[in-house]
């Protein structure tokens, strides 16, 4: 299946060419999160579909994703 | 206070104006009375608006504020936590709005590099308090907005003293340090938070009232380790997420319904694309 994945701040290099990764049926925002080669400690939070997710929630092909590290600047 | 005849005067100072289907009153007459009659100006600007008399100066908001609602900003009391980015531009927005009362809490000065974004700095501010700088550039945009200032950055312990005296706080703090103290401090008082956070091309904004889902989240790191120490603060990304906190802000104080409760507004300012998520 085909997942769409945005990083962002820190995160961007990460986001994959296109905005698109493969992954396997049944696959995780964890397994994403490794498959893209992210630092876990810096994810902070996670978007799917325009829903904060946790890193276990399965997702399903065309989930959007979005990756979040801490951000606090004003 | 004995207002009778200053309502009397309002009215014989006041004026109408085509188009409009209230009285109008410029802003010296109004100052005037305020002074004639010892009362503070942001008081005479509630008084002129209970009698449907509408500072001149805010004309052009009606339709979009009505009068009913220019009311409720002038008898609003706001605290703007920081007087850096965010603040500078939400103090600009919610002044020159009509907000009656604001207390801006900043312990820094300016510094050459904070110019590059934050509106209240100036080349020959460097140095400078920057609560000094919100309060002189209030009383230059609208005399009707009382401005108290709190030349500090804000403890535990000064909250209590703070919140209870607030309709709504703008948290406009750099770095993640503080933010969850303070909405949790503010919903202990009952008082919504309209929140900013920016790195980089990366704006979010969010509304926090009491009870409501939050996005502290985003604020889970150790001190000085948010993506905006790496990543700097732009002017674009800071306006665009001061503007939609002001908005917010508007809305909560006029009784009407927020967008952002239980979501954060995110302006992806690379990509030119803005989306509100669920959190």
């Amino acid at each position: 299946m085909q997942v769409q994945v945005r990083c962002y701040a820190t995160l961007s290099p990460y986001s994959p060419p296109e905005g698109l990764v493969e992954m396997a049926p049944g696959s995780t925002p964890r397994d994403l999160i490794q498959n893209l080669g992210l630092p876990m400690d810096e994810v902070k939070i996670i978007f799917v579909n325009g829903k904060s997710a946790d890193l276990s929630t399965p997702l399903g092909d065309q989930d959007r994703v979005g990756v979040f590290p801490a951000v606090g600047g004003g | 206070m004995e207002l009778s005849g200053f309502i009397q005067d309002l009215a014989r100072h006041s004026h109408t104006l085509d188009n409009y289907p209230f009285a109008c009153i410029l802003d010296a007459p109004l100052l005037d009375l305020a002074g004639n009659y010892n009362i503070q100006p942001w008081q005479a600007q509630v008084k002129a608006l209970e009698n449907q008399i509408c500072p001149e100066r805010y004309i052009r908001n009606f339709k979009t504020i009505s009068l009913d609602m220019q009311l409720d900003l002038a008898r609003s009391r706001v605290i703007v936590v920081g007087a850096g980015g965010l603040g500078g531009f939400v103090i600009e927005l919610l002044v020159r709005s009509g907000v009656g009362r604001m207390t801006v809490a900043d312990g820094d000065v300016f510094e050459l590099s904070n110019l590059n974004r934050q509106l209240l700095g100036s080349t020959h501010l460097v140095g400078k308090n920057k609560v000094e700088a919100a309060g002189n550039r209030a009383k230059d945009i609208n005399p009707f907005t009382r401005v108290k200032t709190c030349g500090k950055y804000l403890q535990q312990e000064d909250l209590p003293g703070l919140l209870p005296e607030s309709d709504l706080v703008l948290d406009c703090l750099g770095g993640v340090e503080f933010r969850e103290q303070l909405l949790q401090a503010a919903g202990i008082h009952g008082c919504p938070v309209v929140t900013g956070f920016v790195a980089g091309n990366t704006g979010l904004a969010s509304t926090v009232f009491p009870g409501d889902r939050t996005p502290a989240a985003f604020w889970q790191a150790g001190q000085g380790q948010g993506a905006e120490i790496a990543l700097g603060n732009v002017a674009c990304t800071v306006s665009m997420i001061a503007t939609l906190q002001a908005r917010e802000a508007i809305h909560i104080l006029t009784r009407q319904k927020p967008c952002l409760r239980n979501r954060v507004f995110l302006a992806d300012m690379q990509a030119c694309s803005f989306e509100s998520l669920e959190i």
